[in-house]
């Protein structure tokens, strides 16, 4: 995300704005009032007697309220301005912004205060590929306030403006003719409401309204409940204290949740539910808050696929992959109602149920979601795998608007062979299959623990057997010693060296004699840049350290990595991995992208941000906290917490006080020496 | 002739249960205008079983739409979420129970198993 831009947040309600907390429409990057997918405000600008403002400071308060401190006139060496003021901007389901002007002389001021106020309605889908709007916008000026609209057959979205100190209202915006007196102060507080079939916006969708919640306070005890983190290592605690608070930011009450929270995927474009990211991320965080995977289960639960539909790519028993709430959704011109197109976040929905109840202990949830989950697993067989040989496959249904690849490697060209062909369809990702034979095998433990079913755990493990032999069989490349990334429609292994095989030791589908071999190329210099494992390796035709699935590094995907190096006993090499992310992190104010570029450490001694990456984005903001969990070697076992810490060369101490978990509270600790 | 409406919520409560609806607990009223009238159809949810009576109850959450879009609902060719975001259909009450319910409606008649396409690409 770009440098000029500051951005305030809750849920999906968020704004994005410049430095002068002043919004100008863009084509190119989604600059404004957001709420539920929709636009709500693309110009807000703010002038003093004709002159723009300059920022002398800005103060981000909190992740939900900025504070900006500006000057009138164009930036210069020296300011000795008549006039200060002070914005402050909050977003807590609606946009608040207090203007505040001092004037700073011992005479009145007479002065005029603009804003220019606008909206163009953008769906988030619309921002990069402006076009015709199909329905009808207006503007009108009612009892001092200013409604702008837009309206599509039954569709109807408004933005309406107000302000508590009096305003000249035109349908471009507002004025304030003002005399403000000697050292004296004015103030007025502009509310914008977002407003769908002219109610609140929220109440509009989901019929009744729930009270406002007190954001700082509930967000002060969610963090009170985090686990508290002392090391040495002043990058590790930065990074800590960042992910944990971008974490919160990212929570993310849907209309079905109950009030509960789980993570939304990633500012700007992704502040919504997806399926793949909010599993993932909330096995990043289990041990540290447990909350996010138990809204993430219910929720995906209630969603869970049950009928045939090819533009949405839904089948019975699917986990869903995108939920939105636009006017694309509405209207059918994106499939996202929900949309179902991903193949691998069925599988990691159980494996999340049965991660949840070993931290957790609730086998109260594992009951109520049996049903959900045997649908899950049941899909694996049914419709995941198309093409009746055991894996899962994916194959667009729906071809306009639908995803090629349903892994998360999801642009176009996220699998290739090594000379650059691109595989036929249906394909067979190799880290699916390693999530299936994961899900097979905790499904199995669930079924005898919790279901009294043996029968169908006895059946799930001998499946998650032979699944794994399968595999071993026709995805090694016994010449290049490590696992195709995905097998072709007709069989054919698909040969480029990719991080995917890393997933393949997380899951446990790896035959522990192979596993050395695979480590040698995860940390060996055509996959490893000294800051992380590369998406594609270098030697691949496709490789590009800045293309976004095909070279770059991205966090998320190196801690499960990690995970996974533990689990097949490298805990050394999971500790440099780790440190790489950390010293990455650090030089990013401990926020760690979406991705960076897969340069060599030692060429850029920097980690380079991808272009149009997110930030925050969740499962990268889940990562340190994988890591930790790595680190520190934790698992629960028998009850309790154990620990078995391994730590990197330049961290000489890690302590993490007051882990929740089904002991209660615990420690854990590593240090070297 | 038997309306799609009709035949729906009759198949639903002949079946009188569904998994999903398991942990569910709470009343439904679909009120579907049409002709200048208003049909009400009352869905009673307890526990994964289902009771619907074609009357006026007092309900939870209160479903309001046309019948025509509800025969669209009940035939699998108009999709329900779709039609809530463009406020096709207004919710009073509880959401939560319209979402679970929406899980009830059949996919597009002319939706294909993935297997069909896999097999109608393999033959060259």
């Amino acid at each position: 995300m770009s440098e000029d831009t500051v951005r305030i947040l809750d849920g999906n309600v968020f704004v994005v704005s410049d430095r002068q907390g002043n919004l100008h429409p863009s084509s190119t990057f989604p600059v404004g009032y957001f709420a539920f997918d929709t636009r709500f405000l693309s110009t807000w600008n703010l002038t003093i007697n004709g002159e723009r403002l300059q920022t002398l400071s800005i103060d981000n308060v909190h992740y939900h309220e900025t504070r900006f401190f500006l000057v009138p006139g164009a930036p210069s060496h020296y300011v000795d301005a008549d006039l200060s003021i002070i914005r402050h901007q909050a977003v807590t389901r609606s946009f608040e912004d207090r203007v505040t002007v001092f004037n700073h002389r011992g005479r009145p001021a007479k002065i005029t205060i603009r804003i220019e106020a606008g909206n163009d309605f953008a769906d988030i889908f619309e921002i990069k590929d402006v076009r015709q709007k199909k329905g009808r916008r207006y503007q009108r000026v009612e009892d001092g306030r200013l409604r702008l609209g837009y309206l599509r057959d039954t569709f109807r979205r408004e933005t309406l403006i107000s302000s508590t100190a009096p305003a000249e209202v035109d349908e471009r915006g507002l004025t304030f003719n003002l005399l403000i007196e000697p050292h004296g102060t004015w103030q007025t507080v502009l509310h914008i409401e977002a407003l769908g079939d002219g109610v609140d916006l929220r109440a509009s969708l989901q019929g009744e309204q729930h009270p406002r919640p007190e954001v700082r306070r509930e967000i002060d005890e969610w963090l009170e409940r985090i686990p508290r983190l002392s090391s040495d290592s002043e990058a590790l605690t930065t990074t800590y204290r960042r992910s944990v608070t971008d974490l919160a930011a990212l929570r993310f009450v849907a209309l079905t949740a109950r009030g509960q929270s789980m993570p939304a995927a990633g500012l700007p474009w992704f502040m919504t539910i997806f399926g793949r990211d909010s599993i993932l991320t909330s096995l990043q965080t289990l041990p540290f808050t447990s909350d996010l995977a138990a809204t993430t289960l219910r929720l995906l639960g209630n969603f869970q696929g049950r009928r045939l539909d090819d533009f949405r790519e839904e089948e019975p028993g699917k986990i869903l992959h995108e939920l939105r709430y636009g006017e694309s959704a509405a209207f059918e011109e994106q499939p996202h109602s929900p949309y179902y197109g991903s193949a691998d976040a069925t599988p990691l929905y159980v494996v999340l149920l049965d991660e949840y109840e070993r931290w957790t202990g609730d086998g109260e949830l594992v009951q109520q979601l049996e049903y959900f989950t045997r649908c899950a697993l049941d899909w694996i067989d049914q419709y995941g795998d198309v093409m009746g040989n055991g894996y899962i496959w994916y194959q667009r249904r729906n071809e306009e608007t639908g995803l090629e690849n349903q892994c998360w490697k999801d642009s176009w060209d996220g699998i290739s062979y090594r000379d650059g062909r691109l595989p036929g369809f249906p394909r067979a990702t190799c880290e699916i299959q390693g999530y299936a034979y994961d899900a097979k095998m905790r499904g199995a433990r669930l079924a005898r623990q919790f279901w009294n079913d043996d029968a169908y755990a006895s059946r799930l493990e001998r499946e998650a057997a032979e699944l794994k032999r399968r595999f071993n069989r026709d995805f090694w490349l016994p010449d290049e010693g490590y696992y195709a990334v995905a097998l072709d429609r007709d069989g054919t292994a698909v040969d480029s060296l990719t991080s995917n095989i890393g997933h393949l030791l997380w899951s446990g589908i790896v035959e522990p004699d192979r596993a050395s071999k695979v480590v040698e190329h995860l940390l060996g210099p055509r996959l490893f840049t000294g800051w992380g494992i590369r998406t594609l390796a270098e030697g691949n035709d496709r490789f590009n350290p800045v293309g976004y699935h095909v070279g770059t590094v991205w966090p998320f995907d190196n801690s499960f990595i990690a995970w996974g190096l533990r689990r097949y006993g490298f805990a050394e090499e999971a500790a440099r991995l780790a440190e790489g992310m950390i010293e990455a992190a650090a030089y990013l104010d401990g926020r760690l992208p979406e991705a960076f570029a897969g340069y060599q450490r030692d060429l850029t001694h920097y980690p380079v941000q991808y272009p149009t990456a997110c930030s925050p984005q969740a499962w990268s903001t889940g990562t340190p906290l994988l890591l930790l969990r790595t680190l520190l070697g934790m698992e629960p076992s028998d009850g309790q917490l154990s620990t078995n810490p391994v730590l990197p060369a330049r961290i000489q101490r890690i302590e993490l006080v007051d882990v929740p978990g089904r002991w209660g509270v615990a420690s854990a600790a590593g240090r070297h020496g | 002739m038997v309306s799609p409406t009709s035949r729906f919520f009759d198949t639903l409560n002949r079946r009188g249960h569904e998994d999903i609806l398991a942990g569910i607990e709470g009343t439904v009223r679909f009120d579907l205008a049409h002709d200048g009238d208003v049909e009400h159809w009352t869905v009673v949810i307890r526990h994964g079983g289902l009771r619907v009576t074609p009357e006026w109850r007092e309900a939870d959450c209160v479903v309001q739409t046309t019948q025509g879009l509800f025969d669209g609902f009940a035939c699998g060719t108009t999709n329900p979420w779709s039609a809530w975001l463009r406020y096709q259909i207004r919710i009073r009450g509880k959401f939560i129970l319209f979402s679970f319910f929406a899980r009830l409606f059949p996919g597009p008649p002319d939706a294909r198993h993935p297997r069909t396409l896999s097999a109608e690409g393999a033959a060259p």
